[in-house]
């Protein structure tokens, strides 16, 4: 075997460090885009049925009707 | 008046939030330098810290909303107060899960019962109940007056949590007018102010599109009460959101 690819370098500790700070970092930030998505998505949508409904209403509520 | 508060904050703030977001998470990721002692996770207070902020500026609307519920017993207060706890717990939410994360790397541990942590946890308790009590007391008369009481309960919590770092032993490190160190390069300051721009300006944007769904709510609950009343059969549909 060749001897330069049988040495595998070891990442430095301060590497693994700082690419495990960067997944939390990742993670912390995905956390918060997930829970405020889901929670804009979630009250656009209710509003919008809601408006139809008001709309069904106010039409079958008019006189003549 | 609300009406009016509505219409402009859901003009007004995406206007601003989606910009400053996006420069936002371009100056954390790309452009602040790291902090020297707490590394990559320091970068985890830029958002961290305005949601905290947020979630106290939600719960402080809430508390002012249940007063003018309480007295002038108007529908409208009781929406705006509902809809700055649903989302001041979204940002609560996320203060307590980017908080966790952040310990996991710098304390080696997700919790721990420190004063400002229990302080918080207490605050997301009673708003919590809050919600609760607005799921399950739905079409009781009292409920609105009893979730203003909770919801004053809290808002009163809120600057308890905010001194906690400064009345008792903590280790939460205190970032905003620390004198031994914390956000101090300009970079930093600047990011953070545009985090501050772009959290604040969510938290109106969410609190105007709740407060439109809780008003449109409650007025299909009168349509229905007014078509019940002249006799016309109820429609299958549920008017709940």
């Amino acid at each position: 075997m060749n001897e330069t690819t049988a040495i595998t370098e070891a990442p430095a500790a301060g590497d693994e460090l700082a690419l495990r700070q960067l997944h939390h970092v990742g993670g912390a930030y995905a956390l918060i885009f997930v829970l405020l998505f889901a929670y804009a998505w979630r009250a656009t949508a209710a509003t919008r049925r809601l408006s139809e409904r008001i709309d069904e209403l106010e039409r079958d509520s008019r006189p003549g009707r | 008046m609300i009406d009016s508060l509505q219409r402009w904050i859901l003009r007004i703030a995406p206007l601003v939030a989606l910009p400053t977001t996006l420069a936002s998470l371009l100056a954390i990721f790309f452009w602040v330098p790291s902090d020297q002692s707490l590394g990559l996770s320091q970068r985890i207070f830029y958002w961290h810290v305005p949601s905290a902020t947020g979630c106290f500026v939600a719960f402080g609307i809430a508390g002012l909303s249940s007063v003018a519920h309480l007295r002038t017993r108007r529908a409208d207060w009781d929406h705006a107060a509902h809809a700055a706890v649903s989302v001041g717990m979204v940002f609560a939410t996320i203060v307590l899960g980017s908080g966790s994360i952040w310990a996991h790397t710098a304390w080696g541990a997700w919790w721990t019962w420190d004063s400002r942590l229990t302080t918080f946890l207490v605050l997301w308790l009673v708003f919590a109940s809050y919600l609760l009590l607005r799921t399950f007391a739905q079409g009781n008369e009292m409920a609105p007056r009893y979730a203003a009481v909770l919801a004053i309960v809290g808002a009163v919590n809120v600057p308890l949590v905010m001194m906690a770092t400064r009345l008792f032993r903590t280790i939460h490190p205190q970032v905003i007018n620390n004198p031994q160190g914390g956000i101090d390069d300009p970079r930093m300051v600047q990011a953070l102010l545009l985090s501050f721009a772009a959290l604040l300006s969510l938290v109106l944007w969410l609190w105007a599109l709740k407060l439109m769904q809780l008003r449109a709510a409650g007025r299909i609950e009168l349509l229905e009460g007014d078509r019940h009343a002249d006799g016309h059969a109820l429609p299958a549909r549920s008017s709940r959101s």
